[in-house]
């Protein structure tokens, strides 16, 4: 395989790159939602290979949030068909609380996120439920097979118009889309390509929870599309698309985007990501080799890379969660994840409503003068236990029991360089080290410092608090 | 004009000043109660823009519309808004959705210009790229990272970040911030949702500089510091301009209206602030198009509304100019769908107080079409050159760095020096009726400093004239005459226009009948 002599060479510990807990947290944090401290343990003793072979182990798909997902589409009913996408959005945010090692939700979200489609849009939540679970049984499968499965979802089919697109009256909105976002890219077809595969995406319909094909409706002519000439279908469509080269290229773009780094001038990149889609394409499209040889190599887990990432709200909230061993349980489970969920909508990411086709776009779009203080705010509320509004929050970190799941608790100095280097993966100044200790001490000495002192607790709290507040912590 | 000499005065950003929130020590950059002594407000104009995006692709030919021109309805024979119910405007072929009311009333008051085939060579059809060329101000094929008003903003504040004006240079009401106001030193815009939440949020954020990181995390961790840094400086100089200012005028339950709400708040309680975006969604109307794009303008015809009456009713309605701003219009062909699909030139919308008022351009020629797109007669960026220009008093060599070529400039903004009260034309006057309301009489005075071609006539609310008061050729001089509706029994109570028309100079005035 090209990989291994090419850039994407394995990572392979040595004397000067040991295997360790920061590249651990970085190798969870980016393919996760946040590593629990016992996740980082239990992984540290597997090697880098077997570490990321266990991300893509295979789990059981989850039992739906409802017996309602089977219910027939009911659009007259839009408060039940709100509350029942209030309910499918808890659900997922649950499964990406609960999940073990498992890089699979994260991938959910990925398609989510590339394969757009806005509940609020589609309206029927049973669609917007098959859809996910279409992403979930394709996490990491075929790229050109979920992408003919997408042009058929019925979400797909109401939110971007397909289920209208009929001979002799066509309807682009699809067609454009699938081009310019979902495959090969823009600058790589024409206005005319996207209105020939219109008429080539033409007869399918949705009939109640499953799509369906109207022979009546099809464009049986000839179309012209991507340079090729024929009586071509939505398969076909398909078909031409991923035979191009650029399509691969396009999409590992993106891969690398969200998974390596988001530089603005990608021009470095190029190598890799043409490696990346030489592989892609050498496995006639299956993703599973490509992502594992990329979350191996030597370059996922060079420094330079480290903690270049910016969060999304999702990994800011549910990462400070996990990573701060916080469970998300009854009572009042429901109030709890519509809190996270809110929290994640006032920062720029509501769960099943990306705010156009395009999706989230994510990087430094996810940071600005409210989004920011409004992630800081969440992760403190977690740590205090009490909201802006003063309520409470029903969750927050247990100070003490956290601290113990490291080595050392009752060595002050460690125990700040630890819980840094489990929460940012960067490594702090000294001056900020020094800061963050005289927090954890609260004038005490550091020979004082003790787990057992009645004032840790409280302690600890103003340390985490201050930690979440820096910029550091926005960083993956 | 550039602000650097007021600016220069003091250095903000190294006069950092220690805070301790939650007993974590942090440098602040500055309190905004010193800020606001040391800067004594010195602006060299008050103007405001307050940008109004319509995401999604506004369907311009069903906005204003070519209600006398057959094709229109021969490609749109679902969609075509009957000419019935287009709301005419007075002296032009062209007509508005009939959602769009008090647009039209802006019309006969003088407080909108609507500019007709606005685009650019080359049109893109994506939503996202054409986007980016309206937010970059650059050209079809020519990819830039930075926005047209974030350049702008470059060029008033060329030492942000490190001396910061006092209060924010743009704001963006929302939970994004935009492309177009990204600068050649990143994001120049403050972002937020509500003014009060988000200066509880900010309370205890920290800033801190420290030493360079320099892995490619270095580049993001000075990112996300200068964002911190923002917030904690803009935070309460909001929150106290929030505080002093007052919304007059009922708002409608809506997005956009809320927004607007916030902006007229904000410009009322003093904020500095010269530019505002605001948002609206759901343009994209590649299906049932003539409910949703009905719902979508009667929601931007009343939030816009509330909007300016509330300017009008704080007296700051002289300061600030309104404009709509959309990627792209939409095919001229009606889709299978009973909607439109992408597609290229379309009007924008400017309003206030100090629009130049009229339709500019050619109606849209539906015969000539590029790819079932119409072809544009105004490059979007003489649109940015023209509010630049003549609202914030642009140079040419600012206007040449912004926007990377020259354009010309429609005179869109009635120039400074008659800004004062709109006395845009000094060779008139025509008073308010008196009395108003009326019944059944009702006096209009109008007085001529030159002799001129006259006409004044009054319209009712559907645009029909109701009566000619004077027509012909008068010399200059004083006139009063009567309007008088005895015996009119098809004239209802409501709100009648009288419109005063000479050789170079018209005006429009409200009146109100009560029986």
């Amino acid at each position: 395989m090209k990989s291994d002599t090419g850039l994407l060479t394995p990572y392979i510990p040595s004397n000067s790159r040991p295997w360790s807990k920061k590249l651990v947290t970085h190798l969870l944090s980016r393919t996760t939602f946040g590593a629990k401290v016992s996740d980082v343990n239990m992984v540290l003793t597997l090697s880098p290979s077997a570490a990321v072979d266990l991300l893509f182990q295979n789990l059981a798909q989850p039992s739906p949030p409802g017996t309602w997902v089977t219910d027939p589409p009911d659009y007259s009913n839009g408060q039940l068909n709100r509350t029942r996408t209030n309910e499918l959005r808890r659900w997922w945010l649950k499964l990406m609380i609960d999940e073990p090692v498992s890089f699979r939700e994260k991938m959910v979200l990925f398609w989510h996120n590339h394969f757009t489609s806005e509940a609020n849009v589609v309206k029927i939540p049973q669609h917007m439920y098959i859809q996910n679970s279409l992403f979930r049984n394709n996490a990491y499968g075929n790229f050109r097979s979920l992408a003919k499965s997408v042009t058929r979802d019925p979400a797909m089919l109401y939110y971007l118009d397909g289920r209208l697109n009929r001979v002799g009256s066509p309807n682009e909105n699809y067609s454009r889309e699938l081009l310019e976002l979902f495959t090969i890219g823009i600058g790589n077809y024409t206005e005319l390509d996207v209105q020939e595969g219109a008429r080539a995406l033409t007869g399918w319909t949705i009939n109640g929870l499953v799509s369906q094909f109207v022979a009546s409706r099809h464009d049986n002519g000839i179309k012209t599309y991507l340079g090729q000439t024929g009586n071509f279908d939505d398969e076909d469509v398909s078909d031409i698309i991923f035979s191009k080269p650029e399509t691969a290229v396009t999409f590992c773009k993106k891969l690398y985007r969200t998974f390596i780094n988001q530089k603005e001038d990608m021009t470095y990149a190029m190598p890799v990501i043409n490696e990346m889609a030489d592989l892609l394409r050498d496995n006639n499209y299956e993703l599973a080799p490509v992502l594992v040889t990329l979350f191996k190599s030597q370059l996922f887990f060079s420094e330079n890379i480290i903690s270049s990432l910016i969060k999304s709200p999702l990994e800011t909230m549910l990462g400070a969660v996990k990573q701060m061993n916080i469970a998300i349980n009854n009572p009042n489970l429901e109030t709890k994840l519509n809190y996270i969920a809110a929290e994640c909508d006032n920062a720029g990411q509501l769960l099943l409503d990306p705010p156009n086709v395009q999706g989230w776009t994510g990087y430094r779009n996810w940071l600005n003068t409210n989004s920011s203080p409004t992630r800081t705010s969440f992760c403190e509320s977690i740590i205090t236990g009490i909201k802006k509004d003063l309520t409470q929050t029903g969750f927050s970190v247990d100070p003490i029991s956290f601290a113990l799941t490291f080595p050392l608790p009752n060595n002050a100095i460690r125990l700040v360089d630890d819980i840094c280097e489990h929460l940012t993966r960067l490594r702090l100044t000294p001056k900020q080290r020094g800061q963050l200790l005289l927090t954890l001490l609260d004038g005490s000495e550091v020979y004082d410092w003790s787990i057992n002192d009645p004032q840790a607790p409280a302690r600890i709290k103003k340390f985490l608090k201050a930690l979440v507040y820096m910029a550091e912590y926005q960083l993956n | 004009m550039k602000r650097r000499d007021f600016i220069k005065t003091v250095a903000v950003g190294s006069a950092g000043v220690a805070l301790t929130f939650n007993s974590f020590p942090m440098n602040a950059f500055g309190l905004n109660s010193i800020n606001a002594k040391l800067f004594n407000p010195f602006i060299e104009t008050d103007k405001v823009l307050v940008l109004v995006q319509l995401l999604g692709g506004n369907d311009g030919l069903n906005t204003i519309i070519p209600y006398q021109d057959s094709l229109y309805y021969t490609k749109r024979p679902t969609l075509g808004i009957p000419s019935t119910s287009v709301l005419t405007l007075p002296d032009s072929t062209m007509g508005l959705h009939p959602s769009l009311s008090e647009f039209r009333n802006f019309y006969l008051d003088g407080k909108l210009a609507v500019i007709q085939n606005v685009g650019y060579p080359n049109p893109n059809l994506s939503h996202f790229r054409a986007t980016d060329i309206w937010h970059t101000a650059s050209d079809s094929n020519q990819i830039l990272t930075t926005g047209w008003l974030g350049r702008y903003l470059h060029e008033e504040y060329p030492n942000y970040p490190g001396q910061n004006p006092p209060d924010p240079m743009s704001i963006q009401i929302g939970a994004n911030a935009d492309l177009s106001l990204i600068s050649q030193v990143g994001n120049m815009a403050l972002t937020f949702q509500d003014p009060n939440q988000f200066y509880q949020l900010v309370q205890g954020s920290a800033y801190s500089g420290y030493e360079k990181v320099k892995t490619l995390a270095g580049d993001e961790l000075n990112f996300a510091r200068k964002v911190s840094a923002d917030s904690l400086q803009y935070a309460s100089r909001v929150k106290q301009a929030a505080d002093n200012g007052q919304n007059l005028a009922t708002y409608p339950n809506s997005k956009l209206a809320e927004q607007l709400k916030i902006v007229a708040q904000l410009i009322d309680g003093g904020l500095q602030t010269r530019l505002y975006v605001v948002t609206m969604s759901g343009f994209d109307t590649h299906s049932n198009q003539l409910t949703n794009h009905q719902n979508l303008l009667n929601d931007l015809n009343s939030s816009i509304a509330a909007f300016m009456l509330d300017l009008e009713l704080n007296n700051i309605t002289n300061r600030v100019v309104g404009m709509t701003i959309s990627e792209f219009g939409r095919r001229v062909n009606e889709n299978g769908s009973s909607g439109t699909d992408h597609g290229t030139a379309a009007p924008m919308l400017i309003f206030g107080d100090l629009v130049n008022e009229g339709v500019y351009g050619n109606n849209p020629d539906l015969l000539n079409l590029s790819n079932g797109n119409l072809i544009h007669q105004y490059d979007y960026r003489q649109i940015y050159a023209s509010v630049l220009k003549q609202l914030f008093a642009a140079t040419d060599q600012e206007l040449l760095n912004v926007l990377l070529s020259q354009f010309n400039t429609l005179p869109l903004i009635i120039p400074q020096s008659s800004q004062n009260g709109k006395q845009k034309n000094k060779n008139y006057t025509l008073s308010q009726n008196f009395p108003n309301p009326f019944n059944p009489s009702t006096k209009i005075t109008y007085i001529l400093k030159n002799d001129s071609h006259v006409s004044l006539k009054v319209y009712d609310i559907s645009g029909k004239v109701v009566q000619v008061l004077a027509e012909g050729f008068k010399s200059a001089g004083q006139y009063s005459v009567s309007f008088d509706v005895s015996g009119r029994s098809n004239l209802s109570s409501g709100i009648y226009f009288y419109k005063l028309k000479g050789d170079n100079f018209e005006d429009t005035k409200k009146m109100t009948l009560i029986k």
